[in-house]
């Protein structure tokens, strides 16, 4: 949860959109204290949140239900989870699959025998399925093929799985969607907004693959237990706390940053005021140092865990490796002792760290600062119908000029003049796709992610119009340039609304969209597996559920104070 | 019928609007009239539903506002609620300034009401949307008016030959909003519309495919 900060902070410039919004840059950020999962485990502990299994009705071979519910001070909510028995040639982590090893719904509440027969009946089918506006997400997951049968095999037989096997793979479970906010008969996201602790993004989906993870635990010891009889062991506490759940994520999710710019701003927005705040620190105090390099070693640690497959990330990964040594050098050299250290350790950042460097720094700088940065988590929302309306009274001269300020990186970029691709929604799959245009057909249903283009269109046009007429007059005349015109006022109030990219160039990675979101939710070790979808790991690090309430450091994801043993 | 969710009744009806023909930002107010509409108690992918059907079958397509005119009536064809919606909503209190404006004639005139805002026009007393056979009062934002908005007579009217929109106070004549239903016909025409937006599989998408999740 996020406290308030007891005086306004001190502050400097935040870095320019111009710089922050480039995709190669978005693509490039980690977890940090403002990301979701960390918000919420902060509140679980804050607010003293108790977790419990309210059933447990699996059988021996993995079939059954169960249901965890999580209790604030006023509300609780409930993982109503379906264990199936899912034959090995079933699995598979692609939105075709209508079957996987376990579905989940979050309730608003606790559920009764009605309300869990009537889940039963739909939650296992998924997007076939249909829940109702008491439930607050839909989700599935399928085992990890590498270490699911081996560690239920080795507890069974008394004996703790393989530590490298373990740290290798990161989680027993992934989910394959996580859906939210209104899907599938879900409840509006404007039903439960105002509750505190479904104000920030994503908050109930956190909490849903929060005990989604607790749920895996349970799941494994049991199906030991079943295995192993009086010889079965229970998975330890310190592996526990070092799995997450895993996630694999594709195009389905990419367009989401486009098509809520006011939140997207809000998001950024946030983070580049914790960098301007923890840069303005007019001096470190030792704890303060000490955190920050705590943390640094820790993600030095981490990278030794962090596999990708993908070339991309094999050379990210390395340069990482090389700007923590340069970086722990660097402050050997004692910049933290002088007056505004971090502004200084963040100006040395940018000439002497990759941008994967200098955006892992911006994570690190923070991690000592809770009570200057946490308190941002509260404005990380947006309501995004406020800024849906266009005023039509703005003359067009004053548009022109907007679009020459804010979008001049898609007027001047030679790149932004490129279209060899388009975005469209499949029909057999009802998910966003990016196709090339020459060489596939659809591109008449083309979705409106070519933002650059518009841009550049929509400036053509205006610069043959009177500038003196109202734009509710142009726009009647020229509908095709009404998105982008909400576009562009949204643009002049919030300057990182917009990817400053061409998200239709050949050379687009989408992984970087992708990347951009996840660090946001808190997740690691990103994994892409092509330009258009990636793995992640969720809740690594993080407490059990029985540990929330005496964890010191309840929102360390990243290992920096890891627990060891009971 | 399945209860729809706002943001499942604001991307059908987006995507519709964009099957039938519409501009992306249009069917985004499309998307965002079928929610507002639903909040007053207005049937909205309904209301959207006929809008799109008349529109569809009026020759040369149906009329936008021509902000030229102090009176925005069309001689030859019918104005769209559509397009008339998002011209009233561009240009807010500097349409009305505490006047009556008369539109006509409009397809679906209730359609009209998800674009019309108390604030703008009469932020004290509430605005008045009045045709031939129906007709829809809604109170400020603030309004704690029990039952408010009010309405009387025929909402689903397809096409009025002249809507009113003025400042009015709460009228005694008018009921509760009633209740009325969509039908799944409405929303199965809005599938069917939001269908043509998507792209058929091909060979090369096959391959390029999308990664193993939606996310």
């Amino acid at each position: 949860m996020s406290k308030p900060a007891t005086n306004s902070p001190k502050t400097m410039a935040l870095r320019p959109a111009s710089s922050v919004m480039r995709l190669s840059r978005l693509g490039s950020f980690h977890q940090s204290r403002l990301s979701f999962m960390r918000v919420l485990l902060r509140r679980l502990k804050d607010e003293n949140w108790a977790i419990e299994r309210r059933l447990w009705e699996i059988s021996p071979d993995g079939v059954g239900r169960a249901v965890y519910t999580a209790a604030g001070p006023v509300r609780s909510y409930s993982l109503v989870a379906f264990a199936h028995d899912l034959p090995d040639h079933l699995r598979t982590d692609r939105v075709i699959a209508e079957a996987w090893d376990a579905t989940f719904c979050l309730f608003d509440g606790i559920p009764g025998e009605a309300d869990l027969k009537r889940l039963e009946d739909n939650v296992p089918k998924q997007e076939a399925g249909r829940i109702s506006a008491s439930e607050l997400s839909l989700s599935r997951a399928n085992r990890s093929g590498r270490l699911w049968d081996k560690v239920i095999d080795a507890l069974a037989s008394g004996n703790q799985p393989d530590a490298e096997e373990i740290a290798a793979t990161g989680y027993l479970m992934r989910t394959t969607a996580v859906y939210g906010s209104g899907k599938f008969g879900a409840a509006d996201r404007g039903a439960i907004c105002e509750r505190p602790e479904c104000s920030g993004p994503f908050q109930m989906e956190m909490l849903s693959v929060y005990l989604t993870r607790q749920l895996v635990f349970d799941l494994v010891d049991h199906l030991a237990a079943a295995k192993g009889g009086s010889r079965a062991v229970t998975l330890d506490r310190t592996i526990k706390r070092s799995l997450g759940i895993g996630n694999s994520t594709g195009l389905g999710m990419a367009p989401f940053l486009i098509n809520h710019p006011t939140l997207l701003h809000a998001w950024i927005h946030a983070r580049e005021t914790a960098l301007a705040r923890v840069r303005a620190v007019d001096k470190a105090r030792t704890s303060e140092t000490d955190t920050f390099l705590q943390h640094v070693k820790a993600a030095a640690d981490a990278l030794e865990n962090w596999q990708s497959g993908h070339p991309l990330q094999q050379a990210k990964i390395a340069d990482l490796k090389d700007d923590m040594q340069k970086l722990l050098a660097h402050v050997g050299q004692g910049v933290l002792t002088r007056g505004r250290p971090w502004d200084q350790l963040y100006i040395w950042a940018e000439e002497h760290l990759s941008v994967e460097g200098q955006e892992k720094l911006i994570s690190l700088m923070m991690e000592p600062y809770g009570d200057i940065v946490d308190d941002l988590a509260a404005e990380m929302s947006s309501d995004e119908a406020a800024h849906f309306r266009i005023d039509g009274s703005m003359r067009l001269h004053r548009m022109r000029q907007i679009v020459e300020t804010e979008y001049g990186w898609a007027l001047d970029d030679p790149a932004c003049d490129e279209e060899a691709r388009f975005w469209y929604v499949s029909e057999a799959k009802l998910e966003p796709r990016l196709g090339e245009r020459d060489e596939e057909p659809g591109a008449e249903l083309e979705l409106p992610l070519d933002i650059a283009r518009q841009t550049r269109r929509f400036h053509a046009a205006l610069a043959d119009a009177d500038g003196e007429t109202v734009l509710a007059a142009f726009l009647l005349e020229h509908p095709e340039f009404r998105y982008i015109a909400r576009r562009v006022q949204i643009a002049a109030a919030c300057p990182f609304a917009e990817i400053r990219d061409n998200l239709i160039a050949a050379g687009l990675m989408p992984i970087d969209m992708l990347r951009c979101k996840l660090s946001f939710f808190g997740a690691a070790k990103f994994d892409p597996r092509s330009d258009r979808w990636v793995r992640i790991s969720m809740y690594q690090n993080a407490p059990l559920a029985d540990e929330i309430a005496d964890a010191e450091h309840v929102d360390d994801l990243a290992g920096a104070y890891a627990m060891q043993g009971d | 019928m399945p209860r729809l969710s706002a943001p499942e009744i604001a991307a059908l009806c987006t995507k519709a609007a964009r099957g039938a023909g519409y501009e992306w930002g249009v069917a985004q107010e499309a998307g965002r009239a079928a929610v507002k509409l639903e909040a007053l108690g207005l049937p909205g992918p309904a209301l959207l539903s006929k809008l799109l059907r008349r529109a569809a079958a009026v020759t040369g397509a149906p009329e936008k506002p021509d902000p030229r005119l102090s009176r925005y009536t069309t001689p030859d064809r019918p104005l769209c609620s559509l397009l008339t919606g998002c011209f009233v909503s561009d240009m807010g209190a500097e349409l009305f300034a505490w006047r009556e404006v008369a539109f006509g004639p409009v397809l679906v005139p209730a359609m009209l009401a998800a674009f019309v805002t108390a604030e703008d026009i009469a932020p004290d007393i509430g605005i008045s949307l009045l045709w031939h056979d129906g007709e829809i009062w809604i109170g400020p934002d603030d309004a704690a008016a029990p039952g408010a908005p009010l309405a009387a007579g025929n909402l689903l009217c397809e096409e009025a030959l002249e809507v009113s929109v003025c400042p009015a106070h709460r009228p005694a004549h008018l009921d509760p909003m009633p209740d009325i239903a969509g039908t799944a016909d409405d929303v199965a025409f809005l599938a069917e519309l939001a269908n043509r937006t998507y792209v058929p599989e091909s060979e090369a998408s096959r391959a390029r495919g999308a990664g193993e999740s939606a996310g």
